[in-house]
């Protein structure tokens, strides 16, 4: 098969939630801007930065919590030369593909149009990519890490869901602590400690980093992937 | 000679040796008592009536079991019984794992933090996780006995409503189990037991209906992924980023506990329950023959 078909099918199994998911994320956060009650164009640009950090990350996180668990060709794949977990990866690259050209395309725009800078905390055109970079992959990591021990993508997308949720609620509480700090998803939008920023987003990254890592060794047991939840 | 008895039995011999062989079967009883167990032998291989039109076959039966009633059970809750267990063997482990993993952690949060309010928490946990439970439950085509579950007299209805009471249920049960452990646990923040369920069965309720909706309609990933969007937007306005404004206050009031809400997420459930079990599961692909 060449590779361009290969890509192309992976594609197409990603399902409309995967696609439709990043899009709408940014549409939410646009038109909560456009209805913003507040005034000034502090509050409004935080919003838009807000969909960033906050909506696009939680579209990624359940779709990559989906991947594992529902695929009704598991014992064709787990019986091809191809690895399993080759095959996950490259699914998990279409899905976060996708997420960073829409992150990127919405940034630029941010950007271009100057809201990006009319938020005080925001960071540069570069560094600052670490906004929705950083919690995007944090969140999809958990979900691709509890989709492979669980096998069960909705208890995965709960749990992705559920942090999300308390994260939100409780910034004061995870920001008492350094590992929670470190750990804090919303770091742009909700504040953070001055000096802290750069060290959370790398502590976000590497914590991706370790739970896709941890995902793709338990997915290497394959009989545990035979008896996956077949809805 | 012996050979040509077989054919002869058969009536398929040409007409010059068929008058040999009767004109030897004249003279030879070994002869006719082969003969005899070879037309026996044909007899027994040819068909007596011409078989059925398979078409008119395959109406038939399908007329016939389209009006014959359905046998009802001599013991409806016995029977009942009978399907609860059969469904709650249908659900994987995981499911009530992840489920439990997902309220614990929401406790931890409220007993490790003192800011943390036990109502609030459970507001935010229990109506995704009972949502993305109840996502799962409809299957429809993916279902690996589909075609078995059309088949049975037992309707598909009943089976959706048997495996909603099956995981609704639990996880009503383990936020009801996890209220009274944070109403006993005087953690700080913690409302009575009373207020903690009111802050959740409303939302979990309506939550869980409208993923169920979805996920009829469109399937369990889809379900999942609405649930999950509809969610967000209700954290949203609950004072993240849109808490001013007519808008935020009309969406934290829909996702409260009240009689209206209630109403509407039954209301909501029925419709589901109702479309899940007209005809075909929705996919596109019959599950039986059409008439």
């Amino acid at each position: 098969m060449r590779p361009l078909t290969l890509w192309r099918y992976e594609i197409r199994r990603t399902g409309w939630t995967a696609l439709l998911g990043p899009p709408i994320a940014v549409a939410l956060g646009i038109a909560a801007a456009l209805a913003n009650p507040q005034p000034g164009d502090t509050t409004t640009a935080r919003i838009l930065l807000g969909a960033l950090e906050m909506a696009i990350p939680l579209a990624a996180g359940v779709s990559c919590a989906s991947l594992i668990g529902r695929d009704p060709a598991v014992e064709i794949q787990l019986t091809s030369p191809t690895a399993y977990r080759v095959t996950l990866v490259r699914r998990m690259a279409v899905t976060l593909g996708w997420t960073a050209a829409v992150a990127m395309l919405m940034a630029g725009v941010l950007i271009v149009t100057g809201w990006w800078d009319r938020w005080p905390a925001s960071h540069g055109p570069v560094a600052g990519q670490l906004t929705w970079l950083a919690p995007t992959l944090g969140l999809s990591g958990l979900g691709f890490a509890a989709g492979a021990v669980l096998r069960s993508p909705g208890g995965a997308g709960a749990l992705v869901t559920s942090v999300w949720a308390i994260q939100q609620f409780f910034a004061g509480s995870a920001q008492e602590n350094l590992p929670g700090r470190l750990l804090y998803l919303f770091a742009t939008t909700r504040g953070a400690v001055p000096g802290d920023w750069t060290a959370n987003r790398l502590t976000l990254l590497g914590a991706a980093a370790v739970l896709i890592a941890l995902a793709l060794v338990v997915v290497g047991r394959s009989e545990r992937l035979i008896d996956g939840e077949d809805e | 000679m012996k050979d040509l008895l077989p054919a002869y039995a058969a009536g398929s011999l040409p007409e010059a040796d068929r008058d040999r062989v009767r004109a030897h079967l004249a003279d030879c009883t070994r002869c006719r008592a082969d003969l005899a167990t070879w037309q026996a032998i044909s007899a027994a291989a040819t068909p007596s009536a011409p078989p059925p039109d398979p078409a008119s076959l395959l109406r038939a039966v399908m007329t016939r079991s389209a009006t014959m009633p359905s046998p009802s059970p001599s013991r409806p809750l016995r029977h009942l019984a009978s399907l609860v267990l059969a469904e709650a063997r249908l659900i994987r482990p995981a499911v009530p794992i992840a489920s439990a993993l997902v309220m614990a952690l929401g406790v931890a949060v409220v007993l490790l933090q003192a800011t943390a309010g036990g109502d609030l928490v459970l507001s935010l946990i229990a109506p995704i996780v009972a949502a993305a439970g109840v996502a799962g439950t409809y299957r429809s085509g993916r279902d690996p006995a589909a075609e078995l579950v059309a088949a049975t007299p037992t309707s598909g209805r009943l089976l959706l409503l048997v495996r909603i009471a099956l995981v609704f249920g639990y996880d009503l049960l383990l936020t009801l189990a996890a209220s009274g452990a944070l109403a006993a646990s005087g953690a700080a923040g913690t409302a009575n037991l009373n207020a903690l369920v009111g802050a959740w069965l409303g939302p979990m309720a309506l939550l869980s209906s409208l993923s169920l909706l979805f996920a009829v309609f469109f399937g369990p990933d889809v379900a999942l992924g609405a649930a999950v969007g509809v969610w967000a937007v209700r954290v949203f306005a609950g004072g993240v980023l849109i808490h001013d404004g007519w808008p935020a206050q009309l969406i934290v009031d829909s996702w409260s506990t009240n009689a209206p809400v209630l109403t509407v997420s039954v209301a909501i459930a029925v419709v589901a329950v109702m479309i899940a079990g007209s005809g075909e599961p929705r996919d596109g692909r019959g599950a039986t023959h059409r008439m």
